[in-house]
């Protein structure tokens, strides 16, 4: 079935088509929801709480952009305002950027640990930009921050978790 | 900004992180939630008792003698200022008419006016001066507004007000779709009625 017969029989409110939507994008979005959040039952909870609007406001996709994406901002957004409260982007000096450098190997477990072990802020910016491929301008409207905010906050990322991995490795 | 080496590392790490299955339990909460939806949905109609429109007409009836009054009055003036406003116009007509014929070669200008959906959305937030009002008559009249009649519009603008903040946090998130403008600037007719229906209702 493709994604706009799809969209039809969700729309015609079909149980069996609801779900196959579901089932489609459950494990990239419970697993971008675990990552913005940190937390399986806040994932859990945004899991919910974002299939619910897909479902509602389904008929307002204009297909100006994939579906894929579309259901992706409405996860972002769902586990942004369970995390908002914790998050701070404090400005940062532009002038102290130091070069950074990767070795030639990364261990997935210790990045996914490192990542997890962020500031929620910076967390939030490295898995949209750098994991996730948006824009700093598309973050920063996600995230309600500038693109040179969002810039910064995944320099300062990126700076922690080289720091962080460093230690892992010791 | 850029000062990185190596980041093709970082970028096919990336790529290599695992991924999360979400428990079943989620999809379970989910078709409760729809199914609890579409429930709602088909929840029989109650149709209002007869006497709710007799005293709704009888209200009308009412506010409509009380306007009625003050009305011829001001349906004096209105004639007034509109052949004021009449004469304005012809004699502004006059002389646009003798500057553009005698003194250009006969052009045509126009404006077009669009409406910029942001301001239209800015104006139905203006409606303070209304509610600090109604506040300030309540303060004084405190009998009229804990009557029944006054109880339940201002019940019912409360859910009007909720209403519109999820139709602006939907327009919010999801952009200004059509439907949505529409059902707002409906909500916001409503409220405009039932701010009306509270000051008449206390005045």
């Amino acid at each position: 079935m493709t994604n706009a017969q799809l969209i039809e029989q969700c729309l015609a409110q079909d149980r069996l088509a609801q779900k196959e939507l579901y089932d489609r994008y459950k494990t990239a979005m419970y697993t971008l929801a675990y990552r913005m959040c940190n937390d399986f039952g806040l994932a859990d909870e945004v899991l919910q709480d974002a299939f619910l609007q897909i479902f509602r406001y389904l008929h307002t996709f204009r297909h100006e952009s994939t579906l894929g994406a579309w259901i992706k901002t409405i996860v972002v957004r769902t586990a942004y305002k369970k995390i908002k409260k914790s998050v701070s982007f404090e400005s940062l000096d532009h002038q102290q950027y130091q070069p950074i450098t990767w070795g030639n190997e990364l261990d997935t477990d210790y990045l996914e640990q490192a990542i997890q072990s962020l500031a929620a802020g910076y967390r939030s910016v490295f898995i949209l930009v750098a994991i996730e491929g948006y824009t700093h301008q598309e973050t920063g409207d996600l995230l309600g921050i500038s693109a040179g905010t969002s810039k910064s906050q995944l320099y300062h990322a990126k700076r922690k978790l080289r720091i962080l991995l460093k230690h892992y490795r010791q | 900004m850029n000062q990185e080496t190596n980041p093709i590392i970082l970028k096919k790490t990336v790529t290599q992180l695992p991924i999360y299955e979400p428990p079943n339990e989620v999809w379970s909460v989910i078709a409760n939630e729809l199914d609890l939806q579409k429930k709602l949905q088909t929840l029989p109609n109650h149709p209002p008792k007869e006497f709710v429109w007799e005293t709704i007409e009888m209200n009308l009836a009412k506010s409509a003698s009380r306007t009625q009054s003050s009305g011829s009055t001001q349906r004096i003036f209105l004639v007034k200022r509109l052949g004021i406003a009449a004469s304005i116009l012809f004699m502004l007509g006059i002389s646009w008419w003798i500057m553009t014929d005698a003194f250009t070669q006969n052009k045509f200008q126009y404006t077009q006016e669009t409406i910029n959906a942001q301001l239209l959305v800015a104006d139905w937030d203006e409606d303070g001066e209304a509610l600090t009002q109604i506040k300030a008559i309540c303060e004084v009249k405190n009998y009229a507004c804990t009557a029944p009649e006054f109880q339940q519009l201002e019940q019912e603008l409360n859910e009007l007000n909720e209403a519109k903040s999820d139709l602006k946090q939907a327009i919010d998130d999801f952009g200004k779709d059509t439907q949505l403008i529409a059902k707002l600037s409906e909500v916001e007719l409503e409220r405009t009625v039932v701010l009306k229906k509270m000051i008449a209702n206390i005045l």
